[in-house]
């Protein structure tokens, strides 16, 4: 695989451990794209550990399964690779933390290098738009404008808690048929149920 | 500096892999007899490539050496020198 003939698939390259990589990648035409990466990965100060520990995670295989040179990955590449990741962290339960981070280090490597346009997102706060994610359009817009007004005389963690309390309930009313009204709950109705109902 | 070693792949890939092995001075009996096994089953690796995810894997970690090497014999490698 180390000579890009085959593609056998982010899945089954996922399920291998490429172990053997630092002994073959001499004799191998990956081995300028792989010492590219690294050495750019040493000046952003990358400790040797976290270099040779992400470029055989995730490099190694991009370079594979794309069979292109390093200088043409893009970030639809590394999506594919994330995705398989959650595929197979749903296929059989084991974890994909660690690939998750590689692929945050592989994109900053790529970003300094030029080949990719984007830095990965670092920490921070979630926004609020990926967070209200699963909330109907036209309810999820209002909520997002009283979260950021809200910014402007409450603490960053008081913001986050009413962020999460709206989401909790905009999923709910999503969980509603359009024109159906309220979800139905047991017990007496409560009194939002009065609230006509809110468009898509 | 790394030591070098002259070598040509041949196109086919069971060959070009035990050239491999013997022009870097590495293998062993099993190695061989795991890249018998393989290129016997398939020697077209790209049709292993085409299978599902289950019959990949049925080949059984004897047959990572050879399908780590197996694009040695890639019409557009070049020749390793």
């Amino acid at each position: 695989m180390l000579h890009r003939m085959l593609r056998p698939g982010y899945d089954y390259l996922l399920e291998r451990k490429l172990s053997s990589i630092w002994r073959e990648i001499s004799y191998s035409p990956l081995a300028g794209d792989i010492t590219r990466f690294i050495d750019a990965a040493e000046q952003l100060g990358f400790t040797e550990r976290v270099r040779f520990a992400t470029g055989s995670q995730v490099p190694a295989r991009l370079l594979i399964q794309a069979g292109r040179p390093l200088g043409e990955l893009t970030l639809a590449d590394l999506a594919e690779f994330t995705a398989a990741c959650h595929t197979r962290h749903e296929r059989t339960g084991k974890g994909h933390h660690h690939y998750l981070a590689a692929v945050s280090n592989t994109q900053r490597v790529l970003f300094h290098l030029g080949i990719v346009g984007e830095l990965p997102r670092s920490g921070g706060p979630v926004p609020f738009a990926e967070r209200l994610a699963g909330v109907r359009p036209a309810i999820r817009e209002p909520m997002i404008a009283y979260l950021e007004r809200k910014r402007a005389t409450c603490q960053p963690h008081t913001v986050s808690a009413i962020a999460t309390r709206l989401r909790h309930f905009g999923e709910f009313l999503a969980l509603g048929r359009p024109g159906a009204g309220l979800p139905h709950l047991p017990g007496p109705a409560p009194a939002y149920r009065a609230l006509p109902n809110l468009p898509d | 500096m790394q030591p070098v070693t002259a070598y040509a792949p041949s196109p086919d890939p069971h060959a070009a892999y035990l050239d491999y092995l013997a022009a870097t001075g590495r293998g062993s009996q099993p190695y061989r007899w795991a890249a018998r096994v393989f290129f016997g089953h398939w020697p077209d690796p790209q049709a292993w490539a085409a299978q599902s995810l289950p019959a990949r894997l049925a080949e059984g970690r004897q047959a990572h050496p050879p399908t780590d090497h197996v694009l040695d014999a890639a019409p557009d490698a070049p020749a390793r020198l």
